[in-house]
């Protein structure tokens, strides 16, 4: 039989996995009844009031379990995802750069769409991709003006900013629609 | 024995744990402490992904079985995981027998 210790511990997992963006209640539903089996077999050998902590414990912090769930999940290395977006930030800004090129509206669209891109393929660090597209144009500015005032630059990083979150609340909703119970927790 | 030094034996372990007979993730966990002699040091909650990943692979295949109005997600070698596990097992014989006559050799 379940216990609140083991609901709270659930909801815990539950929470941690969400955050890590993995929505699927049938992890929860297995925890459970591991956890269930683990506290009766203690309760059986020593009818340690404790068996409850023992057994979580033994069964590893919810951080720990949901980190080895991502860490199988994770299919696009997340190194490759910063190479494609370092590549990415610099051709947009490479393209910024001719003399030749005298559209701001379209590189700011540039760089957003492609930090959505890479937010969505690792919703986990967002910040990183947005930086690795938006940081090319205000470098290659201060490099060719080394001005105080060239720094004003920085604020282009915005726009890769909004793409890479916007891209990672895409992912995190298309991860909870395909989950089979959105409240993840299922009953045994 | 860490969860550091069990990386990458996982798999094979698994799949010897379910060579006799299929089982749900706590019975796993329990064949490996008690077989082990408790020289795991592992969280029992890392098995899922493992067994997780090994289904994906198509070496296991798992079902919901109900027992005492209890539900467990059972899990049983395939007929690739049976190979995959000769195979592995025959590795390992190897390289134990390789890292035993080089370390037994150094006393």
């Amino acid at each position: 039989m379940t216990s609140p210790r083991i609901e709270a511990y659930l909801q815990r997992l539950r929470r941690e996995l969400r955050r890590q963006f993995i929505v699927d209640p049938r992890i929860l539903d297995e925890v459970r009844g591991h956890l269930v089996d683990a506290v009766e077999g203690a309760r059986k050998q020593g009818d340690s009031p404790e068996a409850d902590a023992e057994a979580m414990a033994r069964f590893g912090s919810p951080e720990v379990v949901a980190a080895a769930f991502v860490a199988d999940r994770t299919r696009i290395p997340h190194r490759w995802v910063l190479a494609a977006s370092m590549v990415a930030g610099g051709a947009i800004a490479f393209v910024d750069s001719r003399p030749s090129w005298d559209d701001t509206g379209i590189t700011a669209g540039a760089m957003l769409l492609a930090a959505a891109t890479f937010g969505f393929l690792g919703p986990q660090r967002p910040w990183r991709w947005a930086l690795a597209v938006g940081l090319w144009i205000p470098a290659y500015a201060l490099v060719r003006t080394p001005a105080p005032g060239t720094l004003a630059l920085l604020l282009v990083v915005i726009f890769p900013l909004a793409g890479a979150y916007a891209g990672r609340a895409v992912r995190y909703q298309s991860t909870v629609r395909r989950s089979p119970s959105s409240n993840g927790i299922t009953g045994l | 024995m860490t969860a550091e030094t069990l990386k990458g034996h996982l798999d094979l372990l698994l799949l010897a744990a379910l060579e006799a007979r299929p089982a749900h993730g706590y019975a796993i966990a329990e064949a490996l402490r008690t077989r082990s002699g408790d020289a795991f040091d592992l969280p029992e909650g890392t098995l899922y992904p493992a067994l997780h990943r090994l289904e994906r692979a198509a070496l296991l295949s798992s079902r919901w079985s109900e027992q005492n109005g209890r539900r467990r997600r059972v899990y049983q070698l395939t007929a690739k995981g049976r190979r995959s596990l000769a195979k592995r097992q025959g590795e390992w014989t190897a390289f134990a027998q390789a890292v035993n006559a080089v370390v037994g050799g150094s006393r």
